[in-house]
């Protein structure tokens, strides 16, 4: 999914369609800035501070109130940050670095509104 | 002409009896009734409440004698207790003169409240004032053929939602949720609304303001009704099921679309256990993630919720009837049949779809095994412009390829065709989920031929530890504030049965808690109507708002409640029954409140848990009277070691490990070990092969809630002789569980039932001396 996004964000900027635009803001892509990801980082251990001070060198803005630990059959803790998309790569080789997920996803409210309604 | 007189009078002694039967309207009574008989049960119930309540001194002392409860149970008004409304029915309309009688009695009658008898009713009646002293008076007037009350209620039925779980009886023993603190994570709320009490709390993580108000759907304020809502507009008719608790809010839905962004989902989750504390969290929010195995972050942050203390409820989803998730199974280095996908709608011209499915499998973390989709046109053509974004594991095993073909298909309806193939040397289930998001506009609706509305429950729907909740159907039709009746359909919904678009489990991983939990109701629910989002009248919606007291439904209102339905609906319900668990037991843990909720819900389909209504309807007067389970199989057994005892779950763990071990087996043969709790089979851990030095293990990892206190039995079985083929009396068959303690007991025959003939084939000594069954907590962080 990662991976989609920033494909779709580099197509965007290449080449602009409303169509594809459509598409990203229906995923829950934050479209306002194409060069901006917000992705989650997976890691064992909460960040120190050389870490946090290597990632942020790197152009990625660091929520550091959102991490959530590794908790029952959860191995690994996780925290949410913005990376420049061309970034990905520096990530992807920290080996402090787990996993990567993107945090543009979006949920929706489970109410159904879809059926029709009926007057008796 | 004497015969054709004759014929005459014969018809008229025919016809003129049966002309004066159809004109003669007036009811005529063949016999006057006891006075007595002509006064309704209800009627005479009401005023005798009433004139207990005058003479133990009016309203004060009526209430301290309980006397004012009694007419609450009645239905009748409590503002005048000297006067009752009555209906008086008469054969026909009151002659003036017995209209001087009754206002000579003290009686106020209502002219023009008349109606007149139908063809199916032979009296009419009149409205009237009637002192209560005068009821066997007016009963004794020979012109009165019957006698009934007039302050009967006609209940705008949302109440059944409540009444169907038993919330109201648990209110009226005392327990409404007070001192316990809900937090609604969900779109936004309007605070104006008397219903909605002041949060104590409340942030926007979706736009980082201090804004909740509403501005896209009013959905944050129906669910938040539906738990804790005070019913203050509609006199206690529209209660959520918790109306003292105290409400924390953060809203995480935006304000353009009311959809929620994980990342905002994952911080309110957090800062509602370790900013606000949180005893319970309710989110009715979901959808499909990449793995549907409970490794999602909103997954990982439900459970982080839990871990520190608060009950968690996630709506399961509506997704059971969409038609877009497949499941079947392809063996090894084969391809499936065709799988046929229905595209209706597309647009005008060629489309340019973005069709994109989801490939699911589990085959655990030591495999990887290898599938791949293809896709083929209506004319059963392979499409090869499809991309591939790679095969990904979760970290429970579950693999998941995404890919899809991004080139144009025909507008229209028509069928396009998937295979999956499988590389791999193992047989393997498979899914395949669709998911409408990276449809390009216009691009069309996509259902596969043959769904499967199994493993539909969305995210974090699934996290291990949520309480997920699918919908019931408690009721269909509603009346909307002008009195139009109205009901939904495609599908209509069928009474005291699942809700259809109900999302249903299992989770795809194997040995995954079982989901949904429970079901609550959430078909036409009536709650909190928005008035930020849905202000009155409007044609678009008027038929969904609700007139606040159900009477003169002529469109004048106040009408501030609205009908929603989903699991969404159905969640809020829950988490208020939850509330009024605290209420009661306010050192219970997540788990043992789940535990209360499953074990005392109402079963509903299939015997015990199932994937549709999981444990059953939940019933908050059965959950609230509950008591902890007690596992009297610890005491005494094999392994205790003379360490404490517990008798229950603890206070702050919610799994526990049934464990076997056992040596020479044979290293040829295949087991399986199967975990009885009493008598039911729990779990089937099949396909065991020993080490090579013959050691057998099994292990099942369960939380508190799926099983139930009493002694556990495991039993052994091979895959070529059945029973097991090693020795029944093998002294080699040891335990080896020191590293877990204290918890265990032995095997014992007595109830295993559905081997009878196996179970006499074992010796149950040698089954006592082979066979150890371990039950230790499992320490977080330490699994």
């Amino acid at each position: 999914m990662l991976a989609t996004q920033i494909n779709l964000r580099q197509e965007q900027i290449a080449e602009p369609t409303p169509d594809r635009l459509e598409m990203m803001k229906g995923l829950g892509m934050r479209v306002d800035n194409l060069e901006i990801q917000r992705i989650f980082i997976y890691l064992t251990d909460e960040l120190n501070s050389s870490q946090i001070d290597e990632l942020r060198a790197a152009g990625i803005i660091l929520y550091l109130d959102s991490w959530v630990p590794p908790v029952g059959a959860h191995p690994t803790g996780f925290i949410t940050a913005d990376m420049p998309i061309d970034q990905l790569q520096t990530l992807v080789e920290k080996d402090c670095i787990v996993r990567l997920d993107t945090a543009e996803r979006v949920l929706q409210p489970k109410v159904n509104d879809e059926t029709q309604l009926v007057t008796r | 002409m004497k015969i054709y007189f004759a014929i005459l009078v014969l018809l008229t002694l025919i016809i003129v009896p049966v002309l004066v039967s159809i004109f003669q309207t007036p009811y005529t009574l063949a016999q006057e009734p006891e006075p007595s008989r002509k006064v309704s049960s209800l009627l005479s119930l009401q005023v005798e409440a009433k004139v207990r309540a005058v003479e133990a001194g009016a309203m004060p002392a009526a209430v301290e004698e309980g006397y004012i409860d009694v007419m609450r149970l009645i239905e009748t008004k409590v503002g005048d207790l000297n006067k009752q409304k009555v209906f008086i029915h008469l054969a026909q309309a009151p002659s003036l003169s017995q209209i001087e009688e009754l206002e000579t009695m003290g009686l106020t009658l209502y002219p023009n409240s008349w109606v007149p008898p139908l063809k199916n009713h032979p009296t009419g009646f009149i409205i009237a004032d009637m002192p209560v002293d005068k009821l066997m008076a007016l009963a004794g007037k020979g012109y009165v053929v019957r006698l009934d009350t007039a302050e009967r209620v006609l209940e705008p039925q949302n109440y059944l939602a409540t009444q169907k779980i038993n919330a109201d009886d648990v209110w009226s023993s005392g327990y409404d949720g007070t001192g316990v603190k809900i937090a609604v994570l969900d779109s936004g709320l309007d605070v104006t609304h008397n219903d909605i009490p002041t949060p104590t709390a409340s942030w926007d993580y979706a736009e980082d303001d201090d804004t909740i108000a509403n501005t896209f759907t009013g959905h944050g304020t129906h669910v938040t009704g539906s738990a804790l809502g005070r019913g203050t507009q509609s006199s206690g008719v529209y209660k959520g099921s918790a109306p003292d608790a105290d409400l924390t809010f953060l809203k995480i839905g935006r304000d353009s679309d009311g959809r929620a962004p994980t990342d905002a989902i994952v911080n309110a989750m957090n800062a509602a256990v370790d900013n606000y504390a949180a005893d319970i969290i309710t989110m009715s929010y979901g959808g499909w993630d990449t793995y549907h195995d409970g490794t999602s972050e909103e997954a990982q942050a439900v459970d982080y919720a839990v871990s520190k203390g608060a009950v968690v409820f996630i709506s399961a989803g509506n997704e059971a009837n969409d038609e877009q998730h497949y499941s079947n199974t392809v063996s090894a280095n084969t391809t499936t049949d065709y799988i046929q996908v229905n595209v209706t709608g597309a647009g005008t011209g060629d489309k340019l779809t973005g069709f994109a499915y989801n490939l699911v499998w589990y085959d655990g973390t030591s495999t990887r095994n290898d599938l791949e989709l293809k896709y083929y046109n209506n004319y059963q053509v392979e499409l090869t412009s499809v991309t591939s974004l790679g095969q990904f594991e979760s970290n429970r095993g579950t693999e998941s390829e995404y890919s899809h073909y991004n080139s144009y298909l025909p507008t229209g309806s028509y069928a396009c065709y998937l295979k999956v193939k499988n590389n791999s040397g193992n047989s393997q289930f498979f899914h395949l989920y669709y998911d409408a998001k990276y449809n390009y506009p216009d691009a069309g609706s996509v259902t596969f031929e043959n769904a499967d509305p199994d493993y539909t429950i969305g995210s974090p729907a699934d996290a291990d530890s949520a309480i997920t909740v699918g919908s019931y159907t408690t009721r269909k039709n509603w009346t909307d504030y002008k009195g139009a009746g109205h009901y939904f359909i495609n599908p209509e919904q069928t009474v005291d049965t699942i809700t259809s678009f109900s999302s249903r489990g299992p989770r795809v991983d194997t040995g995954a808690p079982p989901k949904p939990n429970i079901v609550a109701p959430g078909s036409a629910i009536i709650s909190c109507r928005d008035n930020d989002v849905y202000p009155w009248p409007n044609p678009s919606y008027d038929a969904l708002i609700i007139d606040n007291d159900g009477l003169n439904l002529n469109g004048s209102g106040p009408a501030d409640y609205y009908v929603m339905q989903g699991t969404s609906m159905a969640t809020p319900h829950a988490a208020g029954v939850a509330a009024l668990i605290l209420d009661k037991n306010p050192t219970w843990t997540p788990a043992q409140v789940k535990h209360a909720l499953e074990s005392t819900a109402t079963d509903k389909g299939a015997s015990d848990w199932d994937n549709i209504y999981g444990w059953g309807l939940i019933d908050a007067l059965a959950a609230v009277n509950s008591s902890l389970p007690t596992w009297e199989s610890y005491k005494g057994n094999y392994g205790d070691s003379g360490g404490a005892v517990e008798d229950y779950f603890d206070d702050y763990e919610t799994e526990h490990r049934v464990y076997m071990y056992g040596t020479d087996f044979n290293p040829d043969s295949t087991y399986k070990v199967i975990y009885w709790d009493g008598a039911i089979k729990r779990m089937v851990d099949n396909g065991l092969t020993p080490s090579a030095d013959g050691k057998l293990k099994s292990s099942w990892i369960f939380e508190a809630e799926q099983a139930t206190a009493g002694d556990w039995q495991v039993t052994v079985y091979t895959q070529y002789a059945n029973p097991s083929s090693y020795s029944a009396a093998d002294p080699n068959i040891v335990v080896d569980d020191t590293s877990y303690g204290n918890h265990a007991f032995y095997l014992t025959e007595s109830a295993i039932p559905e081997f009878p003939s196996v179970l006499a084939a074992i010796s149950p000594l040698a089954l006592c001396s082979g066979i150890y069954l371990w039950m230790k907590r499992r320490l977080r962080n330490n699994p």
